[in-house]
């Protein structure tokens, strides 16, 4: 939330640069674009945050970046995964395999089932050194304690040896986040990381997230539907509906001022805590299936501005103000009097 | 890991003692005496009674049954009302013939099982998924006594290449091999069909897990997430099934081993029980229900160093 700081990685090259990323779902002779054109850049010690209801393609995209999309049904359809330059989409399996754990990691939501059951949680950790490096399996053992230590796992020299089932959710949580920086990657996608862990557990693991954040300087894309979540640790936010972005902003404009009416309903759906809303506003509806999204503005049949122009044209993403994009016909630059 | 095998083990002996009382049990219900069995068609009535008093037929039914536990403790099992054989003597060699049988159908049979359900989840929704799928369908539903005939006519027969009679032998000799396929054939089949399916539908369901996917994002190449993170965890439920399996081939066995005329226990269970020699028959089912114990013990063992889950609970 520091301006200067938004103002000097601007102007330095993205470590993630996104350029109309597409996902598709093939289902016989249908094709749903699940992600739908999608540009975002992150950049190196700063945080994105993606924001979405359920089915709005989000965890699609952080697994389409990663190629690891389940195919078939879903496909990556178009567009470009720049990591540092370097384009990952035309890469064979096995370029992407010397980048996943390495250079991109990521952590999911459920940690009681992410990790194998039947392997030690040591293993787990020394599986993924040893993946990407030559280092032997005490060097890697050493380096997994350490691991441990470091996302705050007490008596690691005894928990390597555990199995997960011994361990609560908020460790299992630490363990696969110990997995994910084991190779110091230069981006960590973590898809809704705290979202089934208790609320005193998830504040512990966005500090660690946190603090790792600023000490490797790693770029982390944080998927949430929760916007407390966002607002604490995200520095741009990307808000995604039916397979689009439709705002992108800094986080601070966008909770000050935030333009697309989703974004407004998405935050005025949520409790505040000097309470002076009388009831909270949801949306009403729900996402549309990617195979049957309506035309023009995705989010007309849901919105109380909507008029003949949403029904009929997709409004493009274009910047209102400085650094802040949104996607609609009355709240947007294009927006009619 | 000791204290659960420890516990395992003594769980399996009031199991056994079951066995002993109904196998006891079952053989005193049928309506035929052992005295008149072995004093043969020709006895008169004293020496029928005696007979009867030496074998202690007219003892209260716990104190014959107490007698017989006893004896069975220290490997006597009575001796044949036929032949006048030890029957723990016919039983070791019967049973030795037997499980030869069954290693050397699971030699090959298993990996075949588990390689084609393997194969059927990798290639889903293909003609092969469907060929092997239909395949393993036809091996349970087929009865054994085809499978079994259809073998020994084309193969013993027909083209004249293996024999189909008896045991040539003992295994790792070449004729005992070769009297030994078509049995290991016929048990195979009717083994794979199951163990198959399971595999596949098992490995489908492992590999749609949230860990597989862990494995594949830490950069794992496909063949260590299938093999190392997929194959170990889905074989966990096909370890039950396959112990099962075994089981039913000890017992199973009695058909096949009848149409290849194998000297197992099958076959020397269904002689005695014609014969009605009691404590043959008695002392086949007691070998067959210790070898069905035996193998769930170690699956029960073999679980729990798959799924480190099951020693915690």
């Amino acid at each position: 939330m520091n301006d200067d700081k938004t103002i000097v990685a601007q102007g330095a090259r993205p470590v993630l640069d996104i350029r109309d990323f597409s996902v598709e779902l093939r289902s016989g002779k249908t094709i749903s674009p699940i992600v739908d054109k999608v540009n975002f850049e992150v950049h190196e010690g700063r945080t994105l945050g993606i924001v979405g209801e359920s089915g709005c393609g989000k965890s699609m995209l952080s697994l389409g970046i990663m190629k690891l999309v389940p195919s078939p049904p879903a496909c990556i359809a178009g567009g470009k995964v720049l990591l540092d330059g370097t384009d990952l989409v035309p890469c064979s399996e096995r370029e992407m395999q010397e980048v996943r754990g390495n250079r991109i990691s990521m952590i999911f939501q459920e940690p009681m089932t992410s990790l194998n059951p039947v392997y030690t949680v040591g293993f787990q950790i020394i599986e993924a050194l040893r993946a990407h490096s030559s280092l032997t399996s005490a060097q890697a053992r050493s380096r997994a304690i350490d691991l441990l230590r470091e996302v705050g796992i007490s008596n690691p020299e005894k928990r390597v040896e555990e199995y997960p089932h011994r361990l609560s959710g908020g460790m299992r949580q630490r363990v696969m986040i110990a997995i994910a920086l084991a190779c110091n990657p230069r981006v960590l996608i973590a898809d809704e990381p705290t979202t089934a862990l208790d609320v005193t557990i998830q504040a512990q693991i966005l500090d660690l997230m946190r603090s790792l954040k600023s000490d490797s300087g790693t770029a982390i894309i944080l998927i949430s539907h929760d916007l407390g979540v966002i607002a604490e640790m995200a520095d741009d936010v990307v808000v995604m509906y039916a397979g689009r972005i439709i705002e992108q902003a800094p986080v601070h404009s966008l909770f000050a001022a935030p333009s697309h009416p989703y974004t407004q309903g998405l935050l005025g759906s949520m409790p505040t805590v000097d309470g002076d809303q009388e009831r909270l506003q949801p949306i009403p509806g729900t996402v549309p299936p990617p195979h049957d999204r309506p035309h023009g503005c995705a989010f007309h049949p849901r919105c109380k501005l909507s008029d003949e122009t949403c029904r009929t044209q997709r409004p493009p993403l274009e910047e209102k103000i400085s650094g802040h994009k949104v996607a609609c016909w009355h709240t947007g630059l294009g927006a009619r009097p | 890991m000791l204290r659960y095998a420890v516990q395992r083990l003594l769980l399996a002996i009031p199991v056994t003692l079951g066995v002993l009382l109904i196998g006891f049990i079952l053989l005193n219900l049928v309506p035929s005496d052992p005295a008149t069995v072995r004093a043969g068609p020709s006895a008169s009535a004293e020496v029928i009674a005696q007979i009867r008093t030496e074998m202690g037929l007219d003892r209260p039914l716990w104190d014959q049954f107490l007698r017989y536990v006893g004896n069975v403790l220290i490997g006597d099992l009575g001796t044949s009302l036929v032949n006048n054989m030890p029957v723990a003597e016919e039983l070791s060699r019967a049973f030795g013939a037997t499980l030869e049988l069954v290693v050397l159908c699971l030699l090959w049979a298993l990996p075949t099982a588990i390689l084609l359900g393997m194969f059927a989840a990798s290639r889903r929704g293909t003609l092969w998924d469907r060929l092997i799928m239909g395949g393993s369908v036809a091996g349970v539903s087929l009865p054994v006594f085809l499978i079994g005939m259809t073998l020994l006519w084309v193969f013993g027969y027909k083209l004249q290449v293996l024999p189909f009679t008896g045991r040539g032998g003992p295994l790792w000799t070449v004729n005992g091999l070769r009297h030994a396929i078509l049995p290991s054939i016929c048990l195979g089949l009717i083994f794979i069909g199951p163990v198959a399916r399971m595999t596949r539908t098992s490995m489908l369901e492992t590999l749609k897990a949230d860990h597989v996917r862990t494995a594949r994002a830490k950069g794992l190449s496909e063949r260590v997430v299938i093999f190392r993170h997929g194959l170990r965890n889905a074989l966990i439920p096909v370890t039950t099934l396959v112990g099962l399996q075994i089981g039913y081939l000890l017992g199973g066995a009695i058909v096949t081993e009848t149409i290849f005329s194998w000297p197992g226990v099958g076959r020397l269970a269904v002689g005695a029980i014609v014969a009605n020699d009691i404590p043959v028959a008695q002392g086949a089912i007691i070998a067959l229900s210790l070898g069905f114990i035996a193998m769930n013990l170690m699956v029960d063992l073999l679980y729990a160093a798959l799924d480190p889950r099951v020693q915690a609970k």
